[in-house]
């Protein structure tokens, strides 16, 4: 059998094959990039990303009246002010939106419910976070918090978390008097982080309310603790009367359980984005 | 070959017979009917030659097989050697049959051009001529139907090598932009399962981000198809998509097709033909099966990460490629943690002549994997170095799958009248271990805070159904108008599911029952189509389809009340093609389409109302010699869309989107030697209204907008040894994907991967390195945006942030092949 000289001519071949290719893949990519918006990823799809400042300060008034009918003057209400979260979900205390129709997927959706009823509360999607870092003087001006990031959305509910512990040693210290029928009782309380935890054993309040609850663009996110909503239901009646040399609530006090259960309350803390 | 009453007949005229040939034609797209009532082309004189002076020592005749087109009026415009033998006698079979008269293809006594295989034979000098062996019986097929014995006229020159027909250029589109790769191109590139053959079909991106063994994601002209939602997906005829499967509605796993299986892929945009039922919504894809050549062929793989794969085929040498068997088994290591996979494939298929004009086809297959994933990472953890590129941060997870099917189909043509009945039987089943959220939902679920574990949120899932379905189809022409056709069919499935999903422990233990449920689905569609040929120039096909949707669902582990639900869903399907001359064709489409909701979605009593979707395309096709092109402009708008949700791992509900967008396809194939395809999708998809996170008018997320695509092929002799043509081949295939918009502006990844194949092959031996992603591109596969916790996440952020999956790194393939029986003896 006679042997032939190879007739493969791979560079012409190859020549065109790449020439082939290119023109194609160029054309193919010109005719994207022109009709795509040179091939960015224009709109949001859907929001966008945004910047959260934020204050925190009192709500009300350092003197107030109780619903237990006690005249109580702050004199000292510093919190130490965790990370903050929002969330689209319903808060706390509020039925289920009639705005929002219920999703088809509700059969097979596992965890996530953007519909909350009465003292059941399902966050549903974040909206936006706040970092920790701050400590409030509830009785001084506004505190700024640290910069925080989102994203544009609905936003129904937020999350309040205690901070890091303060130099003596809590989250959350309280003092002042507490005046009923001419009795005048002080009280001095210093929580940390476990006196505050909630069910779950986390120093967090979720389910707070959140006014103007639209994320359009970088926003202002104000926080607000209302001292009068924390001790609303405190009884006074066993911490230790005015003059006394200490005027330190104890563990099994009556008076510190309300203060701690105050504290656990979502109504005590507002936010609001502007 | 029917010459019977249907050749007979005479016809009122020139013009209508012509119309009625094109409209006939164009029935081979439909199915296997309108092939018998093609009459292959056939040489007016023999094919044979005495044998080179070069060759005069063969003692046995020498066949060449050729690939021949020839116009309506019986001249040959371009052949081509399809399996070089050697120089000599391909050039002298070349210059045979370029100077050979051919009868024309016909119908209805008609020519019509027509591509087909014939083979020249050379006798050996020791033999004569006249001592040449009978040839059998010539073939026809088109529209990747099953061959049909051509007989009568057709076998008339006795000298006549084997003739194999198919008709391509008289094939009416049902879109301008319908296209088709053949193993031309796909055989000639590594494709290691058939979702990566997708890669090669205009439009379409497949991604694989659960594991070697997962069903692919599938993106086709602006649709995140997700496991097949939005793409109706046939093998060999037979439906792959699953109704309601727990992870995925249209869940369509095409792992168990072997790439060399695999004949040609057909991708039919929109729903534009009465036969696309459920998910045509993007478009259809269909897998016609086979082998390429007959014989024994054995290809045994090995290379990158512990990769080996077997594969084993036959074809009988004188069956059509439609009839073969195949074996393959791969398992791998994977190129990184948790990506080992290993799977195995039976496929058989076979072609009957029954006699009265009746064909039955038989196709069946086993198929069963295991394998695992390694989910997803935060993009800017892995970006920062956190993490290795190919790292798991569950390795617990991946899947099996396993399924048996079989399919019959009976095919009767006879005058007037044709048939085809295919009753159709399957048994799947699925388990997903996956955990997109890391512990994020266990860690922000109230009271469960102080328990949670890293990989908290795996869950696993399981989906077993067995399914039985039928379609049916009566075509009669009409006598009262001339070359029209009347087409009327049934096409309907029965499903039966039990779906399971769990919440897992650290230990796989389950610790929450999440989904025990049982669910049926029935599907009956009933269609029909009018087909005129008005002038001769233009074909118009006018039709519609009834489907009637039944659900029932019953949740096992609550005890819920069984929940059934029905509806009714009526679907207009039209196209129309001018023919413009010089092989041009303006072609309009239009179709609604829809596809079917999640069955455990539905209350008790509710009508079903499936997602709709209405489309058009308006295009100009080519088809001049050896270009072949394409230039469409679509759109198409769905009444709501989902999308990927990774709290639920699954797509969930989301407003109505649009898309719009222009598909341009090009191809060349210059005898055998030179393949080249090109193509390049550019789709716009937005929400039509806001709802939830969504806005109006912004874009679909996920969905790439540009994808590019290109093949090359070239194939060659190149040398001789051991007296035989040492035959090379290179194939290279480029992809490209950009701009892909994400939730919140994260941007989106662009691929650009481009994989080779170069081979040589001495006959019965062929050695090959393949090579995907040949330039080792660290591209992104998967892209989902959402939020997590992986790892030590005591504060856990809420926001959502990019999550990947990573495609593959370099892969190389040393293929070792034996090719046995000879074509050619």
């Amino acid at each position: 059998m006679s042997r032939r000289p190879p007739s493969f001519h791979l560079g012409p071949i190859v020549a065109a094959t790449c020439a082939f290719l290119g023109a194609s893949l160029a054309s193919g990519g010109a005719l994207g990039v022109a009709l795509s918006g040179c091939g960015a990823a224009d709109g949001t799809t859907s929001g966008q990303r945004v910047v959260l400042s934020g204050t925190a300060s009192r709500a009300g008034g350092t003197s107030f009246d109780t619903r237990a009918g006690w005249r109580v003057e702050l004199s000292r209400a510093v919190v130490s002010v965790g990370a903050l979260a929002y969330f689209d979900g319903e808060p706390l205390f509020v039925r289920a939106s009639p705005g929002r129709a219920p999703s088809r997927s509700a059969a097979f959706d596992v965890v996530r419910s953007a519909f909350a009823h009465p003292g059941h509360y399902v966050p549903g999607a974040g909206r936006g976070e706040t970092p920790a870092g701050a400590v409030v003087d509830l009785l001084g001006p506004p505190v700024d918090l640290p910069v925080g990031s989102g994203v544009t959305g609905a936003v129904r509910s937020a999350t309040f978390r205690f901070g890091a512990s303060l130099v003596d040693g809590g989250v959350v210290a309280l003092a002042g008097t507490a005046t009923r029928t001419g009795e005048t009782r002080a009280f001095s309380v210093v929580l940390g982080s476990s006196d505050v935890a909630d069910g779950a054993g986390e120093p967090e309040v979720v389910g707070c309310v959140v006014r103007a609850p639209e994320i359009a663009g970088d926003a202002h996110v104000a926080l607000t603790v209302d001292p009068s909503v924390v001790l609303a239901d405190v009884d006074f009646a066993d911490a230790p009367p005015a003059g006394a040399s200490s005027a330190a609530l104890g563990p099994s006090s009556v008076a510190r359980r309300g203060i701690v259960r105050g504290l656990r309350s979502a109504r005590a803390y507002a936010f609001s984005l502007e | 070959m029917d010459d019977g009453p249907a050749l007979a007949r005479p016809r009122a005229g020139a013009r209508w017979r012509s119309a009625s040939v094109a409209l006939a034609a164009s029935l081979l797209v439909a199915g296997r009917a309108v092939a018998h009532e093609l009459e292959p082309p056939a040489p007016a004189s023999p094919l044979v030659a005495p044998m080179p002076a070069a060759r005069a020592g063969n003692v046995s005749d020498v066949l060449v097989p050729l690939v021949v087109e020839v116009d309506a009026e019986g001249t040959v415009r371009a052949a081509a050697v399809e399996a070089s033998v050697d120089d000599a006698l391909d050039a002298a079979a070349l210059a045979l049959v370029q100077g050979t008269r051919f009868r024309p293809a016909r119908r209805d006594g008609v020519g019509v051009p027509a591509t087909f295989r014939a083979a020249v034979r050379f006798v050996a000098r020791s033999h004569g001529a006249a001592a040449a062996p009978p040839h059998p019986p010539a073939h026809v097929h088109g529209g990747g139907a099953p061959h049909v014995h051509a007989g009568g006229a057709s076998a008339a020159p006795a000298q006549a090598a084997p003739t194999e027909a198919t008709v391509h250029a008289s094939r009416a589109p049902r879109a301008a932009s319908e296209a088709e790769r053949d193993a031309a191109v796909l055989g000639a590139l590594p494709h290691r399962t058939a979702a990566d053959a997708l890669r090669a079909v205009p439009g379409v991106f497949v991604a694989q981000h659960g594991g070697e063994g997962k069903a692919a994601q599938i993106f086709l002209r602006g649709f995140d198809a997700d496991h097949g939602q939005d793409v109706e997906v046939r093998v060999g005829g037979l439906p792959v998509n699953e109704v309601s499967n727990l992870h995925g509605q249209g869940y369509a796993d095409l792992n168990f097709v072997p790439a060399e299986a695999i004949r040609r892929v057909t991708v039919l945009p929109g729903p534009f033909d009465p036969r696309q039922g459920d998910f045509a919504v993007a478009g259809s894809v269909s897998f016609d099966l086979g082998l390429a050549e007959p014989g024994v062929v054995a290809r045994g793989s090995a290379g990158s990460f512990g990769t080996r794969r077997l594969f084993t085929g036959y074809r009988p040498e004188r069956a059509d490629a439609g009839t073969f068997v195949a074996f393959e088994h791969f398992t791998t290591s994977g190129f990184g943690p948790s990506r080992a996979a290993d799977r195995t494939s039976g496929l058989a298929q076979a072609t009957f002549d029954v006699g009265d004009h009746v064909e039955l086809r038989v196709l069946a297959g086993l198929y069963a994997a295991d394998f695992a994933s390694a989910g997803v990472l935060p993009q800017r953890a892995l970006e920062a170095g956190a993490w290795d590129r190919f790292a798991t941060l569950d390795p617990r997870q991946g899947g099996a799958s396993h399924r048996a099917f079989a399919l019959a189909e009976l095919h009767r043509q006879d005058g007037r009248d044709r048939w085809s009945f295919a009753p159709w039987v399957s048994v799947k089943g699925m388990s997903l271990r996956q955990n997109f959220t890391g512990s994020f939902l266990a860690r922000t679920a109230r009271g469960a805070v102080a328990d949670v574990v890293d990989g908290a949120d795996r869950n696993e899932l399981a989906d077993e159904r067995g399914a039985v379905g039928l379609r049916a189809e009566y075509g009669r022409r009409l006598a009262a108008v001339a070359d029209a056709e009347a087409v009327v069919g049934l096409d309907g499935r029965f499903e039966r599911v039990t779906q399971r999903q769990r919440t897992l422990d650290a230990t796989d233990a389950a610790r929450r029952v999440d989904v025990d449920a049982r669910v049926r689905a029935t599907e009956v569609g009933s269609y029909g189509e009018l087909r005129l040929r008005p002038w001769p120039a233009l074909a118009v096909r006018a039709g519609g389809r009834a489907d009637v949707l039944a659900f029932g669902a019953e949740e096992v582990s609550t005890l819920g009340a069984e929940r059934a639900a029905t509806g009714a869903i009526g679907s207009a399907r039209t196209s129309a093609e001018l023919r413009l001359g010089r092989g041009a064709a303006l072609v309009g489409s239009f179709g609604e389409g829809f596809r079917s909701p999640q069955a455990r979605a539905l209350a008790r009593g509710e009508t079903v109302r499936p997602t709709r979707v209405r489309g058009g395309e308006l295009g100009l096709r080519l088809a001049e010699g050896p270009l072949r092109a394409s230039l469409a402009a679509f759109a198409s708008w769905l009444s709501e869309d989902v999308v990927f949700d990774p709290v639920t791992a699954r797509n969930a509900p989301a407003p109505g989107t649009r898309r719009a967008g222009l598909a341009a396809d090009v191809g060349v194939r210059l005898g055998r030697r030179v393949t080249l395809a090109s193509s390049a999708t550019v789709v716009d998809a937005r929400f039509r209204a806001g709802a939830g996170d969504f806005a109006a008018g912004d874009p679909l997320p996920y969905v790439p907008r540009v994808v590019v695509r290109s093949d090359a092929v070239y194939r060659a002799p190149f040398a001789r040894a051991f007296g035989r043509t040492l035959e090379g081949t290179l194939g290279l295939g480029v992809t490209g994907v950009a701009s892909r918009p994400l939730p919140y502006g994260e941007p989106g990844a662009n691929v650009a991967l481009a994989d080779a194949r170069a081979s040589v092959r001495l006959r019965e031996i062929e050695l090959g390195v393949d090579v995907q992603n040949l330039l080792d591109a660290p591209w992104i596969e998967g892209q989902f945006v959402y939020p997590s916790s992986f790892g030590d996440a005591r504060a856990v952020s809420s926001l959502p942030v990019s999550h990947v999956s990573v495609g593959p790194p370099r892969l190389v393939l040393a293929t070792l092949t034996l090719h046995f029986g000879d074509p050619a003896p």
